[in-house]
């Protein structure tokens, strides 16, 4: 085993969950503008629907999977009627707080349904591969090639097809958007739809490779919201795929060479650093408030 | 000068009332000896609290059902109240707090060491009685009226090293330790002098936190040194993502842990066995699993009673309730003082044959010196289609 390749190779698998949580955010941050603290929640919620679809209800695992995202981007939809949709005009800081009051609301539902005790989901089919020096779990291999994939997909949207065009009109100037003809509302709910399905994929898919409890969205979101930070308000979708994978790279040989404990510091450390040197991220934007898609 | 002797009047008044107040002094009430149990039953740890207070209340109903305890010639049953403290130091000191305050004199728990740690003060201003069932960390008992009638964490090291000794072929080592298990963590340094002491080597000392999910990096730090044993050192949740991780990662060495998991659990949140392969766990045998393996009675008992109730540490509560019971009767009169005083005079002969763990005498057969006892942990194997069994 070379030691080295091993944890990139780590890196890369835990950069996938980042990846998949941050790409919902991200579509839904710069479409909308919505600091959206309880993006973390959808993707728990997607964890615990695969855990009752498979475990309690014995639903195939695909299958499974496919009614999770299906539940959670309804749950997005609801969401957003109910309660975003009135956000869009409101401050930055009634959004912030009442994201997080309904992440910690989603939180305490998910415990009242399935408890604190953590909960496992059986994974669909084991063995590994030995790639040259390293080995990756055959599960954990399909989980990047569904990252990317995912990613493709989600860039073909947004790039090249037509609802796309929709998609960054309305990240660029809702005003203009909705002068222009566009049904604003209605890009608004699909975008938010779309969003929460990404992160009950996320969440479903890899229910099987972590132990549930109703907490597990915090950390993933936290670290999407940084990889959103440092790529700035210009930042396209390949950056935060870029974005996710260094992150958890980063962490990880944070944790392989210095200390395990040091692996989220380091992390931080590294954004403050960026930030200091570069407050706007990577990627300028070039209107002062807008950002771009 | 008049509102000086108002205030003082009112200060009076409300010394006066804080004397008569604070919780009745009746011991019992119409017969009913009331216990407050401390324990976790919600939050990650109500797991382990609900599991571990079913237990005791089983214990208390087939007391109850027999006629209750007899203190000094007359019965009393036995009435438990629960308080969660949520495995939270701070939410611990509130419910304990309350149970003082509602006058409780007997209180089981905390269950941790870490909200045992915390509510330490209030037991050494109070006049109740404490019992330490699970908690391992040192401090509480330094108290005259807390008592532990489980194991103290370094039960965990000996069990350990014990084995070690049994097996010279392991000889590079590895641990990796929970930095929110104040117990274990605790122990740290007395584990590695003690398996260097024994000729081994200790080749790596890892640490984690309470809720990680991802140990790959460590795991493939630890690989590299070609070890032949793992120590996870760690809470249950994490335990499992550990080793299923090394497994993953091709890592086929010995994995001891000190998660206290039960078959029931291992079944639930890991399925493959073949991930359990060389699997051990050491400490005091807080679960039924072994016990049962080793068809003992009381055991199989018990565990018909408590059923899917069962937990990692039903034998600590099977066991502190058959303590305490046998304290009471032993005691001259109820009270605090009486039945602290029957408990630095029990015998292990009063208790042999009625408790699950072996309780080892200290000088004149006391169960108890300086209000701990000496309990013995073994480590345990994983045996595929069994569950745990002792291992050699």
């Amino acid at each position: 085993m070379d030691v080295f390749l091993q944890q990139v190779t780590n890196g890369l698998v835990l950069g996938g969950a980042y990846v998949l949580v941050t790409l919902g955010l991200f579509m839904v941050f710069t479409t909308l503008h919505l600091p959206n603290f309880a993006h973390g929640e959808m993707f728990a919620l997607g964890a615990y629907l695969q855990y009752a679809f498979v475990v309690t209800l014995g639903i195939p695992f695909w299958i499974a999977m496919v009614l999770s995202v299906v539940v959670v981007g309804l749950i997005g939809w609801g969401l957003e009627l109910a309660m975003f949709r009135r956000l869009q005009n409101a401050s930055i800081l009634a959004v912030l707080v009442g994201s997080l009051a309904l992440a910690m609301i989603l939180q305490e539902l998910i415990a009242l349904q399935w408890g604190q005790d953590p909960l496992a989901v059986p994974l669909p089919f084991s063995g590994v591969t030995e790639i040259g020096p390293v080995r990756i779990a055959n599960y954990r291999l399909l989980i990047i090639g569904v990252v990317v994939a995912v990613s493709v997909l989600l860039g073909w949207l947004v790039y090249r097809a037509r609802f796309g065009r929709s998609l960054r009109a309305l990240a660029q100037n809702r005003e203009m958007a909705q002068l222009s003809g566009l049904n604003v509302k209605q890009i608004g709910t699909i975008t938010f739809v779309l969003g929460a399905a990404v992160a009950g994929l996320a969440g479903a898919l890899l229910a099987p490779t972590t132990n549930l409890n109703p907490h597990m969205g915090f950390h993933p979101t936290l670290v999407a919201f940084v990889i959103l930070v440092v790529a700035g308000g210009g930042g396209r979708m390949a950056t935060i795929v870029i974005g996710g994978f260094t992150v958890a790279i980063l962490e990880t040989l944070a944790a392989g060479y210095i200390d395990n404990m040091a692996r989220s510091m380091v992390v931080f450390v590294a954004l403050v650093a960026f930030l200091a040197l570069r407050p706007e991220g990577a990627f300028r934007v070039a209107s002062a408030e807008k950002v771009q898609l | 000068m008049r509102k000086l002797r108002w205030a003082a009047a009112a200060l009076a008044l409300g010394m006066l009332t804080a004397a008569c107040g604070g919780g009745g002094d009746e011991v019992a009430e119409d017969g009913v000896i009331k216990i407050a149990a401390i324990y976790p039953m919600t939050g990650p740890a109500s797991v382990w609290g609900t599991t571990t207070v079913a237990a005791m209340q089983q214990m208390a109903e087939d007391v109850n059902a027999e006629g209750g305890v007899t203190v000094d010639g007359e019965d009393y049953t036995i009435q438990i109240d629960v308080f969660d403290d949520e495995q939270n130091p701070e939410v611990a000191q509130s419910v304990a707090r309350e149970a003082l305050d509602d006058g409780y004199h007997f209180i089981m728990g905390p269950f941790g060491s870490g909200t045992a740690t915390a509510t330490q003060s209030l037991m050494a201003q109070s006049d109740a009685y404490w019992q330490l069932m699970v908690a391992t960390v040192e401090g509480p008992t330094k108290n005259p009226n807390v008592f532990r009638s489980g194991a103290r964490v370094s039960v965990y090291t000996q069990s350990t090293l014990d084995w070690l000794e049994r097996h010279p072929e392991i000889k590079r080592i590895a641990m990796i330790t929970d930095q929110m298990h104040t117990g274990l963590v605790s122990e740290e340094d007395a584990l590695v002098a003690g398996i260097e002491a024994l000729g081994r080597e200790v080749v790596l000392q890892q640490s984690h936190q309470l809720g990680d999910t991802d140990f790959r990096a460590p795991i493939t730090e630890m690989l590299s040194k070609d070890v032949d044993l793992y120590m996870t050192r760690a809470y249950p949740a994490e335990t499992v993502l550990i080793t299923q991780q090394v497994r993953e990662l091709g890592g086929e060495m010995l994995i001891q842990w000190n998660g206290g998991l039960t078959n029931a659990e291992v079944d639930e949140l890991i399925g493959d066995e073949t991930v359990m392969e060389n699997v051990t766990q050491a400490g005091p045998l807080g679960s039924l699993d072994s016990f049962i393996a080793a068809e003992n009675p009381i055991a199989l008992a018990f565990a018909e009673k408590v059923g899917d109730k069962a937990g990692s540490f039903t034998v600590n509560a099977h066991d502190g309730m058959v303590i305490f019971f046998q304290g009471l009767e032993k005691a001259d009169e109820l009270s605090v003082d009486g039945l602290i005083k029957a408990l630095n005079e029990l015998q292990v002969s009063d208790i042999e044959g009625k408790t699950l763990a072996t309780y080892a005498p200290h000088e004149g057969g006391l169960v108890y010196q300086d209000r701990e006892v000496n309990i013995e942990g073994a480590v345990t194997i994983w045996e595929k289609g069994t569950g745990w069994v002792l291992a050699d």
